[in-house]
């Protein structure tokens, strides 16, 4: 399981690098989630305005 | 490219881009770096301020006033309209000629700045020298400010933590609207569960019938998408056939600002330094201010020899004074709201106050009725409206 952006969809706000309690998100050209260190906590999902991020259950 | 300054700013809003302007008229090398092609684009703001909270901060130019605000309305989950005709002069700005200004005038005063720059690293090497990463360069400086917006990344970096709690942010979207329905001299504040759970939805008029028009929800009652979701429903609602353009998202920190807000050789500025209004979420006047002031007291560490934490300090003790004070009861505040003010408590306050003649009507009434139950809270309203 990891996170996933869509970043069609992402407008680039850097809301979910502000509740990111591992820094695992990084906006650069366009967003990146590392999930090596990433804790699946999902509140990044949570509070995306646009809805841009999501679970990919199906992930390694 | 030149890779040293004196001082390096990240960011090129109005914290970051004020600081840099203030840095260099106060005789400093400055860089100043910013992640998007343009300052000021996309609009993530409702661009209100009232009108003393501006001019103490800047001088203001005629063509960044939009639109002069009259008039507010206060919306209850119920529907009643409570008017509030007493309110200070207001203006709606025109933040995507504002930022840029700031920054030509940083650039005229002898900033470098470099647009399209993705900073992705900060890390101090030897006793006072820092490194800043990004776009493939190393860039040095004595002296960082950072002004990274709501993100707020870098700073974790060189020891800060500033991740934000759920309860401690609003998720935002925001969108112009045309509409023959648009009054252009009235601000109009939505509130209930159903529009904006822990947030306000607004209507901030910008002539010629536009209108930013925007929402928040608290973190707490966010769900992935509901910001967007919510604000296209609003909009159907109360602007029917609406034409909307420029539809853009942001998270606005509602927490008290971070301490120290200073370390040796780095700065934290705006809304990367949660400078923010928790109950209004309004942070230009804030980020102006703090802008101005770390700009001008880490210009003067250099010329003092000192940039070190005692000495910019002084930042944190400006800052402390003016808004700071007024910051931390806005969280008080704005925690008592979020709690206990359902849609009930909020209905009731307005049929109280719809029994009052708007020409009176000022916010610190709405305030006062809301908080009359709660002297210490009583007390915090008047002081941060007086």
């Amino acid at each position: 399981m990891i996170i996933t952006v869509d970043n069609n969809i992402c407008d680039q706000c850097g809301t979910c690098i502000s509740v990111c309690k591992t820094n695992s998100i990084r906006l650069e050209d366009k967003l990146y989630i590392e999930s090596a260190s990433c804790s699946l906590c999902s509140i990044c999902v949570k509070v995306c305005p646009f809805g841009a991020l999501s679970i990919d259950k199906k992930s390694e | 490219m030149n890779k040293q300054f004196d001082i390096i700013v990240v960011g090129a809003g109005p914290a970051g881009s004020m600081a840099a302007l203030s840095a260099a008229l106060n005789g400093r090398s400055v860089c100043l770096l910013e992640r998007k092609p343009q300052a000021g684009t996309p609009v993530r703001c409702g661009e209100g301020i009232g009108h003393r909270s501006l001019v103490e901060n800047i001088d203001v130019r005629p063509d960044w006033i939009k639109s002069i605000i009259k008039r507010s309305i206060m919306v209850a989950p119920n529907g009643l309209k409570v008017e509030i005709a007493n309110v200070d002069e207001s203006y709606i700005l025109d933040r995507e000629k504002m930022d840029n200004d700031i920054v030509k005038d940083a650039i005229d005063a002898g900033v470098t700045y470099y647009n399209q720059f993705a900073t992705t690293g900060l890390k101090r090497v030897g006793e006072k020298e820092y490194e800043v990463y990004g776009n493939n360069v190393i860039l040095k400086s004595n002296c960082i400010i950072l002004a990274d917006g709501v993100e707020s990344k870098l700073a974790r970096f060189v020891g800060w933590d500033t991740t934000l709690q759920l309860k401690d942010i609003e998720t935002c979207a925001f969108a112009r609207v045309i509409s023959p329905l648009i009054d252009n001299e009235t601000c109009i504040f939505y509130t209930g569960s159903k529009v904006a759970p822990g947030g306000y939805a607004w209507v901030f008029p910008r002539g010629k019938g536009e209108a930013n028009v925007g929402l928040g929800i608290l973190g707490v009652n966010s769900k992935a998408g509901s910001a967007l979701e919510s604000l296209n429903r609003f909009i159907n609602s109360e602007f029917p056939a609406a034409r909307i353009t420029n539809a853009h998202c942001g998270g606005v920190p509602v927490t008290k600002w971070i301490r120290p807000l200073v370390r040796d050789g780095v700065m934290l500025a705006g809304d990367a330094a949660r400078q923010v209004n928790c109950l209004s979420g309004a942070g230009i006047a804030y980020s102006l201010y703090a802008g101005k002031h770390c700009g001008q007291i880490a210009a003067r560490a250099f010329s003092n020899g000192s940039i070190d934490y005692s000495f910019l300090n002084k930042y944190q003790q400006v800052w402390d004074k003016r808004y700071g004070k007024q910051q931390i009861r806005s969280y008080s505040l704005k925690e008592f709201v979020t709690k206990n003010a359902d849609d009930d408590f909020l209905n009731r306050i307005a049929v109280s106050l719809s029994k009052e003649d708007p020409q009176k009507m000022n916010y610190l009434r709405v305030f006062v009725r809301t908080f009359s139950r709660h002297p210490v809270l009583l007390f915090k309203a008047f002081k941060l409206f007086r």
